[in-house]
Order: structure tokens, then C-alpha cells, then sequence
């Protein structure tokens, strides 16, 4: 990669005290995103995807406490600059839209009022020119009678509706950066596909990167550029979207390929389709980790060096690492 | 009713009287407005729709938990529709449901073997001595550990309180199971376990399923027949292989569009024809065809005039004046 990338992790760790000791609900994460390119994050539940977008908007829930790694947003280490400089950061270079658009809205101000608030704040415009970027803005995100559903409260906008206005709020202030966590999952397919063609429209017209994280490898077809594969606190495998989509380096990055059902449509819907593989078992309990890799327990390749030995991230082709030990042998093969 | 189906649904309508209207009189939510299906015995029975269609209303009405407006709903020779009281309880044990949520649907003070061993309490099922037997039983089929039952909801992950919730719901050894979106909370991994379970169950015990989603491929992995509804009717109903082989309508055809893929390549959705805006209100449905407002091939014929399920062959049947004549956006559906 010969550019600086926007956002850089570097080996972020993010720990949970316990009484019986730190648990790390983050282990070791490094990822990078591009200028104007959209990184996929996936992963199941718990895997730690949200928890690195709130690590990256210094939104951990208390008690969580980043205890090494840096992350790099425009070559500055934000990792622990001071609040002040996070506040301007937040809303003017990086914006966040969340998976449930009903609870992020604030019933009680209008839409109008809650966008030209993130404008008011991040940017200084004054009430008149806040309410014009409000306009322009619910205007972009395809909104129709734009200055009369400025006055409008969020209950009176349906699912898909409100996410425009997060989506509309998010990039008021012109952000380099969006972290959008599922941002569409909460919304029927029709409405997604909307939502999604509305993303990759602005992310044209304004260059910004985004961090899309979701738990849909189709999805991650239809928007990334490069993906990130989470598992149990590890970035297990990543690289461009389109190598890994089709040949998957890592054995949980296959599994979840192969448990995906596919539509299938015309000639190929007549015949039977073949039963979905699963991947046995489920993700260890946080505090509970495998020794060794923590995808062994489940994986259909583990052998008794994966069970006891913590795999490396190691280079599978261009730009594409995987942490397997199993891969790491094909690789040098 | 033939010998062969386990469930009939007929001409089923679910209003909602939500309050006075604006210019007098009362205002209706039209659920569901008059739909007909059968569900033959060991099959599954798809519902597809976006939310607000009334696919989780159908399945509410069939369990009786909704009251139903006007229709009839037959399992085998049982009236499920018109019983009260005991005698539908008498019934109960033969139709169970699985919810979408398995968090807010298992009670959080009720240890597994309970809740499993509850619906045999209420509808007085077999000896009490021997219902601890048949929910340990029960938990075995699902896949979990017989000591399982011991444990309280919140000891067990997403896909396990599901597999709690199908063995709840097989307890009573229903004949017929209404799975209202099964799968919609779980992970990906988690989704293809249960659905195997799902389908291993019913090739064990020969269940019939009627199965509630938003999710084209799931529907195609489970079903045997499928429904796809918009704004309270059924506009296309088929069996699975011919309706994903040579859809009809285009309300179907936007859902197949707007599918995604792990094989698709970037920007695919950006390069088909999608659905725009989002569905009419269900209160005041528009006289015509319910889709024509947000359908590309509508005429001033669909906007006037409400187009009927018609036959194509094979069980396909299609509510659109222009089935058939239509050329489908997808090239997949050109070709069949």
C-alpha cells in the first residue's frame, strides 16, 4: 500500500477488569482504511467489531480501558489525545450511524433541530445557516418535501426514513471518516439496498472512507473494498474484498462462506440445493479463552499445535494476512 | 379438505380498529385481507414480505393469539378458527409456534425443563410424573445436553434459547409448527445450525412448518411452497422451485433484486432496478393493485382496478393484470 491510509490500528488492545483478572475483548488489532474506500468489518456477535468502533470514537463503555496500540487517524495518534480534541475530531472527521435508528434519534427535537445541533456544535454556524445544511442535507439523503420534514419528529418518519436522517446527520459536518454499524439491519431488504446505493452514491461525491460493520458477507460483497474478519477478539483474517470473498484464507472466513444460504434463481432454483454447512459449536465465552488459536475448537483443519499455540498474522498474498497456522503452512508451500 | 393437508386457511382477514378517523368513522389497520392457503402434511409453507405486510399477523391468527376478522382457518378437520375455550386448548398441542426473539420469549425465572415441561402442565399432557422425562427428551432432540434443563435462560447463549423455544414448541408433539422469522436474531453460523435442526426435525417427525421470513434464501432453503405478500394479500404464490425459477410478479422480482450475495461483485445492487419508497399505509389501502404506487410497469389499469390471483400452471398463481407478459429485470429469470 503505497498511500498513508486515513484510519490506521495499530496492535489495539482493548481489556476488561475483572475481579478474576483483565479480560481482552480486543487482542492485538490492526486494520487500516484507505482514503475514499469503505473497509467491511465482519464477525459474529461479541466478536469485537463494535467494540473497535467505539474504541476508535473513544466511546467504550465504562470500565473498558484501551491498554496498548495506537490508533492513527490521519497520521495523529487520537489514542489518548486530550477531550476536547476528540469532541472537534468527532462529527468534523470521523461520524458514526448506528444499527437502530429509532433509539439514536432523540424523540423529542424535530429532525431539523437535531442536525443543525451536529453542525452547530462541530462546525459554529449560526441558527440560520445550521437550518439551511439541515435542508441541504435531508435533501442529499433523498428525502422528499425536504423544508417541511424539517419540522417533523422521528416517529413521524418510517425505519428507512430515520436512517437517512442518521445518515443525514452523520455527514453534516463533511466527516472523512463514517463508522456505520449495521447500519441496515434493522431494515427490510428493499430498504437496504436503498440505503446502501444512497452510501456508495455520497461516498462518490465526497470522498469519505467508511467502516462498514456488519454481520452479512453479502454486504460486504456489495460495499467493501478490503474486509476485516473478526473472531473472538482477534482480526483473524483481512485484505481486499473481492481475493477474500473468493478464496477465503482462513478456516472461519470459509465457514461462514459456506453457512451463508444463497438465492438461487432460474435454471439453478430447479434442482435441490446442497445442505448448508455449519460451523459447529459456538464462540468462547469472553474470560474463557482456547490456549492456542480460538477458532480450534471449532475448526474442522485444528490439530494439536493450533490447540496450543497462538497463531501469527502472517502474509497469504497480496496485502492479505491471515492468523492460521494452517494457512501460514499453505502459504509457505 | 384433502387427506393430505394439515393446515387450510381461508379467505383469512385480520382488522385492526385503531381509533377514529380523522373525517368520521373508524380507522382500520387491514392486516391481512383475505388470503387463502393450504399447508400439505411433512411440508413447509414459506411467508415472505417486508415488515408491516402481515406475514407475523397470519401467523398470530393462526395460533389464535389475534382475533380473527372474518375467514377460517382448518387443522385437519379442527375449526381452529371458531373454537374457544377448552376445546381449543383440547387442540393447542397439535400447533405450536417458535418466535423470532428467543431472549424475550422464554421466561427469565423458569429453569429449561419448566419452561419445556409448561405447555404440558397447562393442556394436561401425558402423566405429570413423566413430563420432566419428556422435556429432557425433547432437549436431546434439539441438540442440547440432557442436564441442560437445570439451567436458567440466561445461561445459554442466542442459538441454544432458540433450540429451547423449538423444543418447547415440540413438546405437546404439535403437527404443525409456525415459525414466526426463527432465525432473523441469530448469527450467521448460529442461523445454519437451527435451520439444519429444523429441516432434520421434520424429516424425523414428519412436522409440518408454515414459516414466517424476510429472507429470500432462507425461505428457498426451508420451503416447499412459498407466499410472498404485500399490504395484507398474497401477490404471488407458488411452489418454491417455480417461483425462484420463473417469478412473475414484480414485487417478487424487487426482493430477488435487492438480495445480496457473498458472490455478487461490488456495486451490484447500484447496476439493477430497485424498489423505490416504501409500502402505502395499511389503514387506507389504495383501490387498485396495493403495489402499483411503487411498481415500474404500473398503468392507469392497476390504479383502478385490483388485480385477482390468477393460475399459471403448476400451482403458480399471480395477482398482476400483466403476469406473463412481463419482461423481468433479472437475468437469472429471463432465461427459465
Amino acid at each position: 500500500m503505497t498511500a498513508q491510509p486515513f484510519l490506521e490500528i495499530r496492535n489495539l488492545t482493548v481489556e476488561l477488569p475483572t475481579d478474576s483478572g483483565p479480560i481482552k475483548v480486543l487482542d492485538d488489532i490492526s486494520l487500516a482504511i484507505r482514503r475514499g474506500t469503505t473497509m467491511g468489518v465482519v464477525g459474529e456477535s461479541g466478536c469485537g467489531k463494535s467494540m473497535t468502533a467505539l474504541a476508535i470514537m473513544r466511546l467504550l463503555p465504562p470500565g473498558f480501558k484501551i491498554t496498548s496500540g495506537q490508533i492513527l487517524l490521519d497520521g495523529e495518534d487520537i489514542t489518548d489525545v486530550p477531550d476536547a480534541r476528540m469532541r472537534e475530531l468527532r462529527g468534523n472527521e470521523i461520524s458514526m450511524i448506528f444499527q437502530e435508528p429509532m433509539t439514536s434519534l432523540n424523540p423529542v427535537f424535530t429532525v431539523g433541530e437535531q442536525i443543525a445541533e451536529a453542525v452547530r456544535q462541530h462546525q459554529g454556524l449560526d441558527t440560520g445557516k445550521a437550518e439551511q445544511r439541515a435542508i441541504e442535507m435531508l435533501k442529499a439523503v433523498q428525502i422528499p418535501g425536504a423544508e417541511a420534514r424539517l419540522n417533523s419528529y422521528p416517529h413521524e418518519f418510517s425505519g428507512g426514513m430515520r436512517q437517512r436522517v442518521m445518515i443525514a446527520m452523520a455527514l453534516a459536518c463533511q466527516p472523512r471518516l463514517i463508522i456505520a454499524d449495521e447500519p441496515t439491519t434493522a431494515l427490510d431488504v428493499t430498504v437496504q439496498a436503498q440505503i446502501f446505493a444512497l452510501m456508495r452514491e455520497l461516498q462518490q461525491e465526497t470522498g469519505t472512507a467508511i467502516m462498514l460493520i456488519t454481520h452479512d458477507l453479502g454486504a460486504v460483497a456489495e460495499m467493501a473494498d478490503d474486509v476485516a474478519v473478526f473472531y473472538a477478539g482477534w482480526r483473524i483474517e483481512s485484505g481486499p474484498a473481492a481475493e477474500i470473498l473468493r478464496r477465503p484464507s482462513h478456516p472461519y472466513t470459509s465457514g461462514l462462506m459456506s453457512c451463508t444460504p444463497r438465492l438461487r434463481l432460474g435454471a439453478s432454483a430447479a434442482e435441490g440445493g446442497a445442505a448448508l454447512r455449519e460451523i459447529a459449536g459456538m464462540v468462547p465465552q469472553l474470560g474463557k479463552m482456547p490456549v492456542g488459536c480460538r477458532f480450534a475448537p471449532r475448526c474442522t483443519r485444528a490439530d494439536g499445535y493450533c490447540r496450543t499455540n497462538v497463531p501469527k498474522d502472517v502474509i497469504v498474498g497480496p496485502q492479505h494476512t491471515a492468523m492460521c497456522w494452517k494457512a501460514e503452512e499453505e502459504a509457505l508451500a | 379438505m384433502s387427506g393430505t393437508d394439515i393446515l387450510r386457511v381461508n379467505a383469512l382477514k385480520v382488522h385492526f380498529d385503531v381509533g377514529r378517523a380523522p373525517g368520521g368513522g373508524r380507522k382500520i389497520v387491514h392486516a391481512v385481507d383475505g388470503v387463502d392457503f393450504t399447508v400439505r402434511r411433512g411440508s413447509s409453507f414459506g411467508i415472505v414480505g417486508e415488515s408491516g405486510s402481515g406475514k407475523s399477523t397470519i401467523a398470530q391468527a393462526i395460533m389464535r393469539l389475534v382475533p380473527i376478522t372474518d375467514g377460517s382457518v382448518y387443522l385437519q378437520e379442527h375449526q381452529i378458527s371458531g373454537l374457544e375455550g377448552q376445546s381449543l386448548r383440547d387442540v393447542r398441542g397439535k400447533f405450536q409456534m417458535v418466535f423470532q426473539d428467543p431472549f424475550s420469549s422464554l421466561n427469565p425465572r423458569k429453569k429449561a425443563r419448566a419452561a419445556i415441561r409448561e405447555p404440558l402442565d397447562l393442556l394436561d399432557i401425558g402423566e405429570a410424573r413423566g413430563r420432566d422425562g419428556v422435556a429432557e427428551d425433547m432437549l436431546t432432540a434439539v441438540g442440547l445436553h440432557r442436564e441442560a434443563g437445570r439451567l436458567f435462560p440466561h445461561q445459554f447463549s442466542g442459538g441454544q434459547r432458540q433450540r429451547l423455544c423449538i423444543a418447547r414448541a415440540l413438546a405437546s408433539r404439535p403437527e404443525l409448527i409456525v415459525c414466526d422469522e426463527p432465525v432473523s436474531a441469530l448469527d450467521v453460523a448460529i442461523q445454519a445450525q437451527i435451520l439444519n435442526l429444523l429441516r432434520q426435525l421434520q424429516a424425523d417427525m414428519g412436522l409440518s412448518y408454515v414459516f414466517i421470513s424476510h429472507d429470500l434464501a432462507v425461505v428457498q432453503y426451508i420451503c416447499d411452497d412459498v407466499a410472498v405478500m404485500y399490504l395484507g394479500e398474497f401477490v404471488e404464490t407458488a411452489p418454491a422451485k417455480s417461483l425462484f425459477a420463473s417469478a412473475k410478479h414484480p414485487y417478487t422480482w424487487s426482493l430477488m433484486s435487492a438480495a445480496l450475495s457473498p458472490e455478487n461483485e461490488r456495486g451490484t445492487l447500484a447496476k439493477r432496478p430497485l424498489l423505490g419508497g416504501e409500502p402505502p399505509s395499511p389503514t387506507a389501502p389504495p383501490p387498485g393493485c396495493r403495489f402499483a404506487a411503487r411498481c415500474p410497469f404500473a398503468t392507469d389499469r392497476c390504479r383502478a382496478e385490483k388485480p385477482a390471483l390468477r393460475g399459471f400452471g403448476g400451482g403458480h398463481k399471480v395477482a398482476c393484470h400483466y403476469a406473463g407478459e412481463l419482461e423481468p429485470p433479472l437475468p437469472e429469470l429471463k432465461a427459465a
